[in-house]
Parts: structure tokens; sequence; C-alpha cells
């Protein structure tokens, strides 16, 4: 990656533009601490940290949603439920074990919330569509509580009814105050909910749009260019 | 999304469905009916299996011996079970009980017992230790890790023993391995003892799960923020810890450290009982209380055996042919190729 400056506000949406390849996961990785920049800074608040692994990040309010969904984000064989406490479990330690009954109501709030198509919790969550994997996974976030939520492709290979469904989510969570990151292929998605838009060609940050200059025939120009 | 949605919570209902609890738990049926059926099997051949006597202030008989001799594979299997479940294995278990045994009872000889028995479990948890760095902080492949204290573990037990078979004669230490406490022989309760509390520490905190979670995605782990190093580091030690423990049950048992043969093979025998409980070697969601029942059927085959009267050169043979009936039963693909020509067509 080339040098970058980024900053992201409570209650702003950043977008991440570019071609595949164009250095925007590696950005999501880089931030969440999967992989480590040779230099360069992280400041929250204004205080200034290094973060070496995504535990690191999870416990200074940062959360990810990855690409790889099946690879990266579910843990197919586990619950609905064990999969939606799995990110706060970790964060709480060993010894402070979510009860049955804490489980269960975290679990039926999101289910409720983010409208998860599952017959219970206890369903594998291998079993369930595309859509809702996802919405399992920015779940298994929302319970831990996140201040910077960093979305890559979160609507990648999911359904027309479960998109729209998605993006709703993502256009809440802005307005309840939280700062995010997103990662889309989709422009006219992209344009759609971010307030500021980053674009990356040949991983190099080449152009940032705001406000009236955000628009799909502005980021292709800026990719093409 | 905003909007509420407001339903009356709905009670369940609360029936009991014995058919589909059955259907939920078919294979722990299975395995428990194998278990079954080589106990009856085992009482056809010798008509006084099931009965116990009591002569001398103990209990005496077939039942009573499985879970006697049964005690060390058990233990093996309670470690070996969560090492499994992070995806892993442990080669090793064999070899650390003969170290155990080996710094056991080499320092029993001019040692209290209380110190000689901590060495030997510390030498047995320092095992674990550097199987769990191995694997966990080097990243190397479990069945390779494991493997190099399988193989250099019965050296360096011979070197402690100076390659004799070390005897003694201490109660304490021999207590552990043929000592009787109300009527019931002191590796039953150890073995017991041991489950009970790793149960408690997997099941009663977020342990368990988290194991789980590694076994079955271990970079989706990563991502979600849980420490995958610690947890295998702490699978193998609790594994070696368990081998430790076993290592003394077998030496007090025959009151010396035999370097070469104590605990031969029987990481194969906890393997086996892990798969056969259930737990997939691809790591994941593990039962331990399974697990027992498949140590209990390996112990089970093995003393229907030997009361049969059969050769020794069967033992192995009909060990692997049961092992291998059982494997199948438990099969959903199998079980479906053979059914299929009697199922009803339905259209």
């Amino acid at each position: 990656m080339q040098p970058f400056n980024l900053e992201v506000c409570k209650g702003e949406i950043v977008g991440l533009a570019g071609l595949l390849g164009s250095g925007r996961t590696e950005t999501a990785q880089l931030i969440f601490g999967i992989t480590q920049c040779e230099q360069g800074h992280l400041r929250i608040k204004g205080r200034q940290v290094n973060l070496t692994s995504p535990r690191q990040a999870i416990r200074a309010g940062f959360a990810l949603c990855p690409e790889d969904r099946k690879i990266e984000g579910i843990i197919g064989d586990l619950s609905v439920r064990e999969n939606i406490i799995l990110a706060l479990q970790a964060k709480m330690g060993w010894f402070r074990y979510l009860s049955g009954r804490q489980q269960e109501d975290l679990a039926q709030e999101m289910i409720r919330a983010l409208r998860i198509a599952t017959p219970d919790s206890q369903k594998a969550v291998k079993e369930l569509s595309g859509g809702n994997q996802q919405k399992v996974i920015l779940a298994r976030w929302l319970v831990s509580n996140p201040e910077f939520l960093i979305l890559d492709e979160p609507t990648r290979g999911i359904d027309v009814g479960a998109h729209a469904e998605i993006i709703n989510i993502i256009k809440r969570l802005c307005r309840e105050g939280m700062a995010m990151l997103v990662i889309s292929s989709e422009l006219a998605e992209v344009v759609d909910y971010s307030d500021r838009i980053m674009v990356l060609r040949d991983r190099r940050m080449i152009a940032e749009l705001e406000g009236d200059q955000i628009s799909e025939n502005a980021i292709m120009q800026a990719i093409a260019e | 999304m905003s909007e509420k949605i407001v339903k009356p919570v709905q009670e369940k209902k609360v029936t009991f469905n014995v058919w589909a609890w059955f259907a939920a738990n078919k294979r722990a049926l299975w395995t428990l009916a194998a278990l079954i059926l080589i106990l009856l099997v085992n009482r056809l051949i010798s008509p006084t299996f099931f009965t116990v006597r009591y002569q001398d202030g103990r209990l005496l008989g077939s039942i009573i011996e499985i879970l006697n001799r049964g005690a060390a594979v058990m233990l093996l299997t309670t470690g070996m079970t969560l090492v499994i479940a992070t995806k892993g294995i442990d080669l090793s278990v064999g070899a650390v009980i003969a170290i155990c045994g080996a710094v056991s009872a080499t320092l029993i000889a001019d040692q209290p017992p209380a110190v000689a028995i901590l060495f030997g479990l510390g030498a047995a948890l320092l095992c674990g230790v550097w199987n769990g760095v191995l694997v966990a902080v080097f990243n190397i492949q479990p069945i390779v890790a494991t493997l190099i204290l399988m193989v250099v573990g019965r050296g360096i037990a011979q070197m402690i023993t100076n390659g004799q078979i070390a005897i003694f004669n201490d109660p304490t230490l021999s207590f552990i391995g043929a000592g009787v406490v109300f009527g019931l022989p002191f590796p039953i309760f150890l073995s017991i003892g041991v489950l009970i509390v790793v149960w408690l520490f997997v099941r009663r905190t977020a342990v368990g799960l988290l194991i789980e979670s590694v076994g079955a995605n271990d970079r989706a782990s990563f991502y979600a923020g849980i420490n995958a190093t610690m947890i295998k580091l702490m699978v193998y030690t609790i594994s070696g810890l368990c081998a430790g423990i076993a290592g003394l049950i077998l030496t007090g048992y025959i009151k010396g450290a035999d370097a070469n043969n104590a605990g031969l093979w029987t990481e194969l025998d906890a393997i086996l009982a892990v798969v056969i409980g259930g737990t997939s070697l691809n790591g994941g969601r593990f039962n331990l209380g399974l697990s027992m029942i498949g140590a209990l059927i390996i112990q089970s085959l093995y003393t229907g055996i030997l009361i049969s009267g059969l050769p020794v050169e069967f033992n192995l043979v009909v060990k692997a042919i049961v092992i291998l009936f059982i494997l199948l039963l438990q099969s959903d693909s199998f079980r479906q190729i053979v059914l299929q020509p009697f199922r009803r067509k339905t259209a």
C-alpha cells in the first residue's frame, strides 16, 4: 500500500471505491490490525494507538465484517446464537461466560432487529442463506457495541431483498452515530449512503469526493484517469 | 427497520417428542448401543460378566475391572477430546506417560512421595506446554509437532531411568494405581474426578465455545478476536497433564516405570475413543461424555477379548473389526447405502 490519509468521524459513512485489487481490502485489514503497516499511525479520538491484532482493534471499539464470509466470517458449525455472541464473549474473556438466558436474549433481539430468517437460534449458521449469514456477522459485531464499523463488501452474493435490508441497516446505524467505513464494488450503492468517498487505484488513494462531488461518474472518472 | 413489531410473546409448547429427541441424538444413541452390544456379547462369552462380588473390602467383577483398567484411557481421552476439537492431535501422550512415570519412580527412591508425584506431573505439564508452543506459537502442524515428542519421549524416559525398569516400593505412589476407596479402585475416582473438573472448566465457562470456534474455523475466530494461541496452548497443556495422571496410575499399578512399554500405543486408543465419541478430526463440536463412552467401548472390547481366551494374536484383529463396524454404524452414508434396498419408495 502507498501512504494515505483517512479520517472517519462519528455518524459518518466513508465509502472506499476502486477496482478489484486496488487495495481496498488491504486498507481494511491494516486498520483492523490483521496486517501491520511499515510506518504511519492511527489515532482514535486524538489518542495514538498501535493495533497489532484484531483482538486489540476490537478492544479499541473497532469491528470488521470481512469480505470472504465463509472463510473469515461465519463459524459454520456453530449455531446462530453462538455466532452472534462470539465476538462479545471473546472480548469478555474465558471466565465471564454469558448465561444461556443472556445469550438467547441477545440472539433473539438481533434476529428481530435485523430480521434474520432462521427457525430458531440453535440452527447451524452454515444452513442459512448468504444474506442471513451476512446479517449474523453484522449481529455479532452489533452486540459487541463497536464505535467504528468496517464493512468489506457487505452486499456481495446476497439476494435482492436482503441487499436492500442491509443497506437500510447501514443507514440506520449511521443515524445512530456509528462511524463506518464501507467497501463496495457497487458504485450506485456507495454513492447512495456515503458522506465521503475515497477512491483507490493500484494501492494508492487517488481521489476524495465529498458532498455534491459524489456521483457514479465522478468515481469512474477518478478510476479511469 | 425502525418500526417496532409488537408480537405477543408466544408461549412455546413444551411437549417432549421422543422420536424427535431420538432423531436429534441419533449418533449418541448408536454409540451407546454399540457399548451395550459389546457388553452383552461379553456376557455371552462369560456368564459371570455382570456379577460383582464383595470380597476383602473391595468390589470385584469384570465391570469394575473395565472401569479400573480403562481409567488411563479415559484420562487420555479427556485431554485428547479438547485437542482434537481444536483440529489438532496429540500423538505424544503415550510417551508423556513414560516420562511422568520415569520421573516419579526415580525420584521416589530418595524423596517424599509428594515431591515425586509433583515433579512427575510437572514434567507432564512441561511436555504439554512444549507441544502447545510448537503448535500454537510456531504454527507447526499438530501431527508433526507431537510426533517429535512421541519419538523422543521414550528416549528421555529411558535416560531418566538409566535404561532400567525403575522399581519402587512406596505405598502412596502405588495407591494411585492400585488403591481402594469405598470398595472401588482409586483410578476410577481419579479419572472421573478429572473428567468432572475438565467438564466444568470448558462447559461452565466460555472455554468450550471458544475451543469449538477455533476448531471449526480458526481464521474467522481470529477475526472475531479470539486468542486462538492461548486456547491451543491450553488444550495441549491439559492433554499433557491428563497423560501425566494416567502415567502415575500405570506406574503405581505395576510399582515400576517401564520406559519402553508404559502406555505404549495408548495415544491411538485415545484418538479412536474420541472419534467413536463423534468428535470430528476436522475440529469443532465435541462431547466429553460421548468420548468417555468411546473409551469404555475400547476397554470393554479389550477385556472381552481377554476373557474369551482367544489367542493373543487375534486381539488386534478383533479390535479392528469391531471398531470398523462401530464407525460404519455411525456413518450416515453407510446406513443409507445399506438400507436403500429395504426402504419403501415414497413418491
